[in-house]
């Protein structure tokens, strides 16, 4: 495991198959090499599973803010930033209606960059065809959204709904995503000086 | 299989190590206080172009699994893990409170 964060400690990311291997390895090294590949196959199997029987899904208020930015013209990406059985199990849900909504989803394990790296975010705006800073990033972590982000050349927008001191400061920070039309209008508002 | 397994016959199945390990390593990502760094300020990379795209970070922000998620999964995970280890030769049992897993 140490070996999975030494990756992510420096924003890359690895396929799933490697966090079998990681924890096998953890757990003693000697049992890997004398696994086969049925088994290995059925680990991971185990291993991301359990995230199939309750499928992550957003809820129908985020869809319905989606659909409103999308009506409004907005090119929509998403990242989809762990390279976890969450993120393994998740990929079918690419075909959902709200995926849909989506022009571009990085997962971080094909992209092999993480946030805050800007190269995630690089290469989804690229699929989007839009510069970064024509482009807004919108999350709920201070140093993976609002810093990678901006770093990135973004505008940021925090989801949090009780923001603390913090030496980090995003454009603009809501409390949930329904306030997210509004804050995209102030910083237009912003923009047009 | 058992016999190269044989040599490094026994060790223990330490249950925080193998909760740990097998609980989901992308989970715990905090909101909205995660960093330590400090950047300068705001509405830098916006420039005066109109925004033509918002990028969403997924897990927290889309979709919000609360603190206790984890454990919808722990559990049969650990449950298949040990199924599939012990088909292949790879005892795990829970005896004791300390739970040992015994290598073949």
């Amino acid at each position: 495991m140490s070996t999975l964060h030494g990756v992510w400690q420096h924003h890359r990311d690895v396929a799933v198959d490697y966090h079998v291997e990681a924890i096998l390895a953890a757990l003693d090294p000697a049992i890997g090499p004398a696994l086969d590949s049925r088994v290995r196959t059925a680990l991971l199997e185990a291993y991301v599973g359990p995230f199939a029987i309750v499928p992550p899904a957003l809820d129908g208020a985020i869809h319905d803010v989606l659909k409103s930015l999308r009506a409004r013209g907005y090119a929509l990406g998403s990242f989809p930033c762990f390279a976890d059985a969450r993120t393994h199990a998740s990929r079918p849900s690419r075909s959902t209606r709200s995926a849909r909504l989506f022009r571009a989803t990085t997962f971080s394990d094909e992209a092999g960059w993480r946030k805050p790296a800007g190269a995630i975010f690089t290469m989804t705006l690229e699929r989007l065809a839009v510069y970064p800073a024509a482009a807004v990033h919108v999350g709920d972590d201070e140093l993976l959204d609002v810093v990678g982000g901006r770093q990135a050349g973004l505008g940021t927008v925090l989801v949090c709904e009780s923001p603390g001191p913090t030496a980090v400061r995003a454009d603009v920070t809501i409390a949930s995503l329904a306030e997210l039309p509004d804050a995209l209008e102030q910083l237009e508002r912003v923009r047009a000086g | 299989m058992s016999a190269t397994i044989q040599a490094s016959a026994r060790f223990n199945w330490h249950r925080p190590l193998i909760v740990t390990l097998l609980q989901d390593p992308g989970i715990g990502a905090s909101s909205c206080a995660h960093s330590s760094a400090s950047d300068g300020g705001a509405l830098v990379g916006s420039g005066r172009m109109t925004i033509r795209a918002v990028t969403f970070d997924f897990w927290g922000t889309l979709v919000v699994d609360g603190p206790g998620a984890d454990e919808r999964y722990r559990a049969p995970r650990l449950r298949a893990w040990r199924r599939v280890l012990a088909d292949a030769g790879i005892d795990v049992s829970a005896a004791h409170s300390t739970p040992r897993m015994t290598v073949r």
